[in-house]
């Protein structure tokens, strides 16, 4: 049957066009699919362009924005939406969320976006530079973002995963 | 919303296959953000019944250093491009774009094909319905009288015909000529003007010019006085006339004969001459022109500039047979066996039977013409009735006046606004005192004792034509009208008579209208060595026609002798330019005509503008064009690169396909589609990429500068550098380029290079603030230059 289709997301696979479950017509995008279709998944409609970042979900492992993306083109893939963050991961957008820079200009950017990507720098590599986040985080609002100040809020987060790390490690020594 | 079919395509010969063979229609997709986006905002111009994404192709998303340089996937996405570090400036342009959630989707393929980022053009069709603009079909690019702040500066780009060289019969390139007219190159704009129609002082006078009528420049105010600009031009041609009728180059052997000397078997003698060929031209009369030298008075086409014409031709090597009749003197069989091709243009003389009550008591309308030209004299009665609304009917009606009838009375069918004849005539004939009445229909000829004249009995037309639009006249059968007069001179039309083919050529020939069955587009008949065109072939119509109809079939005749017509090489698609200041002046020039009371039979009633009036008149003209800025920040980097594109089918420079078209994907052919992207290593000391703005996300149009230099500071051996953003198709800075060749860098070498760079800008009132964004751009690239 042409128009069946499976998705793991956030771990959990789910199968669509198959024994009389929904269908998902070809026009669908991962978006769509995802807010609607996938219970406990919260992606709603914003700018709808690409542009805003406020869907960005990680789609094997890349940041991709959900709503440029056909569902139909996704079979098979791997899908992390901002549910999906472990509790260590949301301690960015904490970070993010309780500095004053952001308290400023929170109106303007989706702090979402930036989590999104800068969570899919680490989860790609072990030690990811600072350049590597620079060049990552480039469009996203880039003229009205503060690399610095935000390279400051993100080095505080790696320092308190490293933190993490050492006590989860330490633990499982013992 | 339209739906469309998903599926995905492994293969790229498979996905050639699809669109190709595919009733419906199918689009191939790579990424697929700025379709998806676009079917969104529902802007597409057309909508896909098939989408094949073809994104996953083994082996299409890859980027491989190879022996001297590097290979690319066109699948690639764009954020492997951006982390590569092996080419710094793709890099660094790959980064530019947009955000990282749309690099790691968006593919180098669908970077290069991408649409426009115009507002206009990508105005969503469902809020206050679409937006027809230029690009996607409509009159006029939004942008000339709108908001213009992302768009090109260097003029627009020429989507579709325009509407004046649609509406003109013989296809003139109006805007082409009218810019060469304002950068001055008159002998370029004249050039231009002879390869649609070799005889402007001819038809710039005889001409209703359709054209003026389509004009865009009327939804503003007057359209553009064309047949102004032509008429000068035209008399330029005449008076340089060495060096636009010249014999030709070499001669090819072939012999065409002619047959009727009118416009259409001119314009046919000259181009197949032109090309080389032996012409000769077989005319019944004793004079050549047709119905310009023996329907059209003198007032309006003086005959001497025929004469001049007819020299011309004659000094290109152009034989004419006068007094020739074909079908008399000489048998159409017998020009077949003497020549390798017969043109016929013998168009419409013969008077038609309109059957109203002793229709024989008239005369008819061309007939009356020809006498009067031939002899510029003739007995007259006082009292005239001309029947008929069309150019002809006008030509007799003053005629008839200025020869010196007393009252001169035209009726026609149409109302005023619908009369077939030009506007200018009209007025021409009221200033001569010819009543106008209009609305009637022909019914009787009221005749005395002696069968003479005594009037015209007519009804009331209701309505000429039915609510589609054809020729239906309904009249009321109450309201009848006489209109006395002595003599009636019937100017309803003329007809075609191809009698002269001979009973068996006949036969063959003549399509079920009793014309010449001729192809329209190339001018062959049902015979091979025969070809046609003008009134013969398609019936009664202006001379422009004719003229288009002679060349259509010349151009066949080459072709099929493997001639190329010198003017259709080198054909490219530049940027055009228009006056911003002068488009906004809603008044024409006038023309400059006699005073009423010292109009003739044998001068000219107007007179030819002077240069200064016609290049005011030139900077009116609109140059109706997309002004769309690219928006591909690849498509520099890969120029400056000198990439070399693989299709399915071939390879491409990327000279070719980013800049000869105005947009990358028409210079692809159907279902060829990209494999790869191949970079030679390259030998410049300095290349950098710099946009404006550091990105974002909805702020589309950046102007950005590939640039490239080899030396160093103190010596710049050479440069190279490519705007995109700021014209339809990336930019190149050639004249910044060349003078900085063998200088040193300093800020006086600088600053001149960056306003080398923006010399040729063509702005809008409100995108100027792109041309310092260019310099600046330029500067930066140079004094980020090492020493």
């Amino acid at each position: 049957m042409k128009n069946k289709l499976s998705l793991t997301v956030n771990g959990e696979r789910y199968t669509f066009g198959e024994d009389g479950s929904d269908q998902i017509p070809d026009t669908e995008t991962l978006r769509e699919t995802l807010h609607l279709r996938i219970p406990g998944v919260d992606l709603k409609k914003n700018c709808n362009r690409g542009i805003c970042g406020n869907c960005t979900v990680l789609l094997d492992g890349r940041a991709a924005a959900a709503c440029t993306i056909l569902t139909a083109s996704c079979q098979g893939a791997e899908i992390l939406t901002w549910e999906g963050l472990s509790d260590q991961e949301h301690r960015l957008y904490e970070i993010f969320k309780s500095s004053d820079y952001f308290s400023r200009h929170a109106a303007y950017i989706s702090i979402r976006a930036l989590v999104m990507v800068c969570i899919a720098q680490f989860r790609k590599k072990e030690e990811p530079s600072e350049q590597d986040f620079r060049n990552a985080l480039k469009g996203n609002y880039g003229s009205c973002l503060d690399m610095g100040r935000l390279m400051e809020l993100v080095n505080q987060y790696r320092d308190q995963r490293h933190k993490d790390c050492a006590q989860t490690g330490t633990e499982g020594e013992r | 919303m339209k739906s469309f079919e998903y599926s995905r395509v492994n293969d790229y010969e498979e996905a050639s296959r699809r669109i190709q063979d595919s009733s419906e229609t199918a689009e191939v997709i790579s990424g697929g953000t700025d379709f998806l986006n676009m079917w969104k905002d529902q802007n597409l111009p057309e909508y896909p019944d098939q989408i094949l994404q073809i994104d996953k192709i083994e082996g299409a998303d890859r980027f491989e250093k190879t022996e001297n340089g590097w290979s690319i996937g066109a699948e690639t996405r764009l954020s492997t491009l951006a982390e590569q570090d092996q080419i710094p400036v793709l890099a660094a342009a790959a980064e530019s774009i947009a955000n990282e959630q749309i690099r790691n989707i968006a593919t180098i393929a669908g970077d290069i094909f991408q649409d426009v980022h115009c507002k206009y053009y990508r105005y969503t069709d469902f809020m206050g319905g679409r937006m027809t603009c230029r690009r996607k079909g409509g009159e006029l690019c939004c942008a000339m009288h709108g908001e213009s702040e992302h768009h090109s500066v260097f003029g627009g780009m020429r989507t579709h015909e325009t509407p004046c060289s649609q509406a003109c019969p013989a296809g003139t390139d109006i805007p082409g000529y009218a810019e060469e007219l304002r950068k001055g190159n008159i002998k370029k704009a004249a050039q231009i003007l002879m390869e649609a129609n070799p005889f402007p002082m001819l038809l710039s006078r005889v001409c209703p010019h359709p054209c003026e009528t389509k004009c865009n420049q009327t939804k503003f105010g007057d359209g553009v006085s064309i047949h102004n600009l032509e008429r000068r031009l035209g008399d330029y041609i005449l008076e340089h006339r060495d060096e636009f009728y010249c014999m030709p180059e070499k001669e090819n052997g072939k012999t065409i004969a002619v047959v009727g000397g009118g416009p259409g078997g001119l314009s046919a003698a000259f181009y197949l001459r032109k090309a080389g060929c032996g012409v000769t031209v077989m005319e019944r009369n004793p004079q050549a022109g047709g119905v310009m030298r023996y329907g059209i008075p003198h007032y309006r086409l003086p005959k001497h500039y025929l004469d001049q014409v007819t020299d011309c031709l004659e000094r290109m090597g152009v034989r004419f047979q006068f007094n020739t009749t074909v079908g008399k003197d000489v048998q159409v069989q017998e020009l077949l066996e003497e020549y390798d091709f017969v043109y016929l243009g013998t168009g419409a003389w013969k008077q038609p039977v309109l059957g109203i009550g002793h229709e024989e008591a008239a005369e008819f309308g061309l007939n009356f013409l020809t006498e009067v030209n031939r002899f510029l004299r003739k007995n007259i009665d006082s009292q005239i009735l001309v029947c008929g609304g069309g150019n002809v009917a006008m030509d007799v009606a003053l005629t008839a006046a200025r020869l010196g009838a007393e009252k001169v009375t035209v009726i026609c069918l149409e109302q005023e606004a619908e009369m077939p004849a030009s506007p200018e005539e009209i007025a021409r004939c009221r200033e001569d005192g010819v009543e106008i009445c209009c609305g009637w229909g022909l019914q009787e000829i009221a005749v005395d004792a002696d069968g003479k004249p005594e009037g015209m009995l007519a009804k009331k037309c209701l309505s000429v034509y039915d609510e589609n639009h054809r020729f239906s006249p309904r009249y009321s059968e109450t309201e009848t009208k006489l209109f006395p007069a002595q003599t009636i001179i019937l100017a309803t039309g003329q007809r075609v008579d191809i009698s002269y083919l001979g009973e068996d050529l006949m036969k063959k020939l003549a399509s079920a209208r009793g014309l010449i069955d001729t192809d329209f587009m190339t001018g062959a008949t049902n015979c091979d060595r025969i070809y046609a065109g003008g009134d013969a072939a398609f019936g009664p119509n202006i001379a422009s026609r004719a003229v288009a109809g002679g060349r259509r079939a010349a151009d066949t005749i080459c072709a099929k002798l493997g001639i190329e017509r010198e003017d259709q090489k080198n054909r490219t698609v530049p940027f055009v330019t228009l006056d911003t200041q002068g488009i906004s002046t809603t008044k024409a020039c006038k023309e400059l005509q006699k005073a009423v009371s010292d109009r003739t039979l044998y001068e000219e009633d107007a007179f030819t503008a002077d240069w200064d009036t016609i290049l005011q008149e030139a900077k009116r003209c609109m140059n109706c064009s997309c002004f769309a800025v690219n928006s591909s920040d690849l498509a520099p980097v890969l120029l400056l690169l000198d990439a070399e594109f693989v299709t399915t089918q071939r390879t491409i420079s990327a000279e070719e396909l980013l800049t000869s078209r105005k947009s990358a994907l028409e210079v692809l052919e159907k279902g060829e589609l990209l494999r790869e992207i191949r970079i030679q290593e390259k030998s410049y000391e300095s290349v950098s990429f710099e946009k404006t703005a550091d990105t974002g996300g909805r702020q589309f149009s950046h102007i950005s500068l590939a640039a490239g230099i080899s030396g160093s500071k103190e010596h710049v051996e050479a440069a190279r550098f490519i705007f995109g953003g700021v014209a339809g198709i990336p930019y190149e800075a050639k004249k910044a380029a060349g003078y900085l060749k063998n200088q040193k860098l300093c800020t006086e070498t600088i600053e001149k290079a960056a306003s080398l760079a923006v010399e040729d800008a063509c702005t809008f009132q409100d995108n100027q603030e792109r041309v310092w964004e260019m310099k600046r751009l330029l500067r930066s690239a140079l004094e980020s230059v090492k020493s």
